[in-house]
């Protein structure tokens, strides 16, 4: 004896006859996997197609690989690059800072100029010490040449301050009186060349003799650190 | 009727080493159990054999994926469950008006009415009560979810075991039967009316 039938099945085998037939598929298949197998050429690039390029160049061990390589050495040229960049920004204002300390004509732009000399003088050996690559017993005779010609540099950097004083007051005295004492004016024109002169050979003898307490290829580096910034200073070339 | 596997795993040998035309032999085997399911998933044709075509398209391109022993049946109807799925939950979001199926007022499918039109029926209230009860019956499968509409369809229809069910929906065998109660009960919910009717009839 059969057991009785489920009325849900009765309903769902009567729907299920409902089912259409279905058309051949084979054209339309074989149709889109001759479209799969042969992308068109002159179809524009999209982003999709060229992510899918990326992924698929990038799925390439050996290409991964060498690209993250190339990322690196890009990494370390350019951290290289910007300390180099760095390290020469940094020794253009020592130059500059060492040009202040022996050229009295650039000291009194500072407000205490032998204060500031005595801070500086440490510091700047130091650079030198290490860029020159100086032994100690040349950075103690360089520090002596600098110590025994600073009074000096000290005093001609004073006598700049007060002729830059004098000069203001003619300036002054020509705006408000609207005449200058061109006799007193021509004396301190030719003071002022005197003292340019007296600087200009006393930060050269410092230089000159600096530069002999060192070896040749010191002293062509020492010499060449200095060349272009007096030349911009206006102290001429060494 | 289930094609016999051996002649898949043939097939799929032969396709593996170049040969195309068995990748057409497939096809002509599997294509009517294929769309079949796919209709009964989606209520469209189109959709139906578009997704199929598909199932085939994806079978020509991965099939040196697979294993030579490879259950084909089992692997042809996970994609294409899968596809339906996806397919279905869009058309949820993209709503359009099927050019198989009659308007339900409800946004449902309703049966296409070329099976409507009565061939041999004797009265038309038989045949307008019978339209209304597979009408009715296509809209409870659509409600169902996913897991419970799968099972249910590759179960009553494809005549495929728990195992061969477990493996295509990936759930154990005991959560194949579960499944299948569960559907059977939302079903028996949603036609109470109509199952009176055919007891009756």
């Amino acid at each position: 004896m059969n057991p009785p039938t489920d009325p849900l099945d009765n309903l769902l085998d009567r729907w299920g006859k409902s089912t259409p037939d279905p058309e051949h598929l084979e054209p339309e298949v074989w149709r889109r996997i001759a479209v799969a197998d042969s992308p068109d050429e002159d179809q524009p690039e999209t982003i999709p197609n060229l992510l899918t390029r990326i992924k698929t160049v990038f799925a390439r061990p050996s290409f991964s690989i060498a690209f993250a390589a190339a990322c690196i050495l890009l990494g370390l040229f350019l951290t290289q690059l910007r300390t180099s960049n760095r390290h020469a920004e940094h020794n253009r204002q020592l130059v500059q800072s060492y040009l202040r300390l022996v050229d009295p004509l650039l000291q009194p732009e500072l407000d205490t100029p032998s204060k500031r000399a005595g801070e500086n003088l440490d510091a700047l050996l130091a650079w030198m010490k290490d860029d020159l690559k100086l032994n100690e017993q040349q950075l103690a005779k360089i520090k002596d040449v600098h110590e025994q010609l600073s009074p000096r540099l000290l005093a001609l950097a004073g006598q700049v301050a007060q002729m830059q004083h004098a000069y203001a007051a003619f300036e002054n005295e020509r705006q408000s009186a609207g005449q200058v004492d061109f006799l007193e004016f021509a004396r301190y024109v030719e003071q002022r060349r005197q003292l340019d002169r007296e600087c200009n050979e006393s930060t050269r003898r410092l230089i000159a003799q600096a530069a002999d307490v060192m070896t040749p290829s010191q002293r062509q580096q020492y010499l060449q650190l200095l060349d272009p910034a007096l030349k911009t200073t206006g102290g001429g070339s060494l | 009727m289930i094609p016999h596997p051996d002649n898949d795993n043939t097939d799929l040998h032969d396709l593996q080493r170049g040969d195309d035309t068995a990748l057409n032999r497939l096809m002509t085997r599997w294509q009517k159990p294929l769309f079949a399911f796919a209709w009964r998933y989606l209520h469209n044709t189109t959709d139906a054999q578009d997704l199929v075509a598909e199932v085939f398209v994806r079978l020509y391109q991965q099939n040196h994926r697979l294993a030579p022993e490879t259950r084909l049946s089992a692997w042809l109807f996970t994609i294409l469950s899968n596809l339906c799925h996806n397919h279905h939950r869009w058309r949820r979001r993209h709503p359009s008006v099927s050019l198989d199926a009659t308007d339900n007022h409800d946004g449902t499918p309703t049966t296409p009415l070329a099976n409507q039109v009565p061939h041999d029926s004797p009265a038309p209230d038989r045949t307008l009560e019978h339209a209304e009860a597979l009408t009715a019956m296509a809209t409870a499968i659509d409600k169902l979810p996913h897991e419970l509409k799968t099972t249910l369809l590759l179960h009553h229809y494809e005549h495929l075991g728990y195992r061969e069910i477990s493996q295509i929906t990936g759930c154990s065998e005991r959560g194949v039967e579960t499944r299948l109660y569960r559907a059977r009960q939302y079903l028996r919910a949603e036609l109470t009316p109509f199952l009176r009717e055919t007891v009756q009839s």
